[in-house]
């Protein structure tokens, strides 16, 4: 199967008939960017975009996604000069990162959420985000992470 | 398989299928027409499709597929794979039932259609016989005021502990509802529904209401499981039930 991840792509020979794409992703092609953690669709923490739409790589069967473009967190900085997308810049700043395996998953539904809605209450941050969980518990400095960003970024 | 977010739990517990057909691709799949005051949502609509395309025609199956897990879960899964996973607790379900929506299913013996809430018929089971495929959901518009009141263990990702969902028709002066997680499989209180249409002008009075909620509650049929016993399950469908119309009941507008 093919498959272009974050920009690269990839001609995939050994994914048998069940497999996930995040095992594809992770077992297959050693691309980390996308985490595992519940693999039931829970967690939010393998989210990643296909052909521009969010999803857990968990939940599609690999063979789904054949011919498809994923996007990782690895796809936010800018591929030119590696500078970084304002919702990692934001994250940082409003130390929304604890341990920070929640991270990669939340700022790509976070791009995905103000892609959809530029200027978000924080009840619609709080909704839009309920997918991705955050085992540390740091929900209000990633909702301020998510508003900063907003702010800094062009409409 | 369509979304796989259900089948592919199952494959991640190492669960060896024997054979995985994928209809994700079929064209047409994930066509809706309208037809009339009914909607065709083909089986490979998903919840995101439906909030995105059709919640001014579908509130009822909106507010619904609004509870439905995450964006990433909605983006891809479908309301007919919902249907025939089986769940009869499942959210399009009860919208489905209050909506007196229709399942068409497509087989060796031709074309059917079952009302969604007899569908599930018990829990992981489905009315759905070897060769058959589930081809669209049939959804009336919306003709009045809808209202969906959920009780989970938490407010986002979680199944229904007990939902009801409600459609009332200011024309025909009658209330359609559905109530899931309340049974084996999802329940039309048809009595309660009976006392909406007999008490449709005093619909604000907060005891029809109250009435309404026990009604429902007389009519539902636990099964206790981990996310709820019989005897709460019970009381949470007469409250939600109560809410539900309530909520609907305010929309109402009286003919001068």
């Amino acid at each position: 199967m093919r498959l272009t991840v974050d920009g690269t792509p990839h001609e995939i020979d050994d994914v048998h008939g069940g497999q996930s794409l995040l095992r594809v992703l992770r077992d297959v092609l050693h691309i980390t960017s996308a985490k595992n953690a519940c693999e039931q669709g829970e967690c939010g923490s393998c989210t990643v975009a296909i052909d521009g739409e969010i999803a857990c790589a968990c939940l599609v069967l690999a063979a789904q996604a054949d011919g498809a473009r994923v996007e990782t967190a690895a796809s936010l900085a800018s591929p030119g000069d590696g500078a970084l997308h304002p919702l990692q810049v934001a994250f940082m700043r409003a130390g929304a990162v604890q341990c920070g395996f929640c991270t990669p998953g939340l700022v790509v539904a976070a791009r995905d959420l103000l892609a959809r809605d530029p200027d978000p209450s924080e009840a619609d941050i709080r909704e839009g985000l309920n997918g991705n969980l955050c085992r540390c518990t740091g929900y209000q400095k990633i909702i301020e992470a998510v508003q900063m960003a907003a702010r800094e970024m062009p409409r | 398989m369509a979304g796989g977010t259900g089948v592919l739990v199952d494959l991640n517990c190492g669960v060896e299928p024997v054979a995985l057909i994928d209809l994700s691709r079929v064209a047409g799949l994930r066509d809706a027409t309208r037809d009339g005051d009914l909607i065709r949502l083909g089986a490979g609509v998903t919840y995101t499709d439906v909030l995105e395309r059709h919640a001014g025609e579908l509130p009822g199956l909106a507010a619904a597929a609004r509870t439905v897990a995450s964006r990433q879960v909605r983006n891809r899964a479908t309301l007919a794979g919902a249907l025939v996973l089986g769940d009869p607790s499942g959210d399009a379900l009860a919208a489905l039932g209050a909506a007196e929506a229709d399942v068409e299913i497509h087989g060796p013996d031709g074309r059917r259609t079952v009302a969604a809430d007899a569908f599930v018929t018990a829990p992981g089971a489905c009315d759905l016989r070897p060769g058959e495929l589930v081809t669209a959901l049939l959804v009336p518009v919306a003709d009045g005021p809808v209202a969906y009141a959920k009780a989970g263990a938490r407010n986002a990702m979680a199944r229904a502990v007990c939902a009801v969902a409600i459609a009332l028709h200011p024309a025909r002066r009658t209330a359609t509802a559905c109530v899931v997680g309340a049974a084996p499989t999802a329940i039309r209180p048809s009595v309660a529904e009976a006392l909406v249409a007999a008490s449709w002008d005093t619909l604000g009075d907060p005891a029809i209401a109250e009435r309404f909620g026990a009604l429902v509650a007389a009519a539902v049929d636990p099964i206790p499981d981990a996310r709820g016993s019989v005897a709460y399950r019970r009381q949470v469908a007469g409250v939600l039930a109560r809410r539900a119309l309530q909520r609907a009941a305010a929309e109402v507008v009286v003919a001068p």
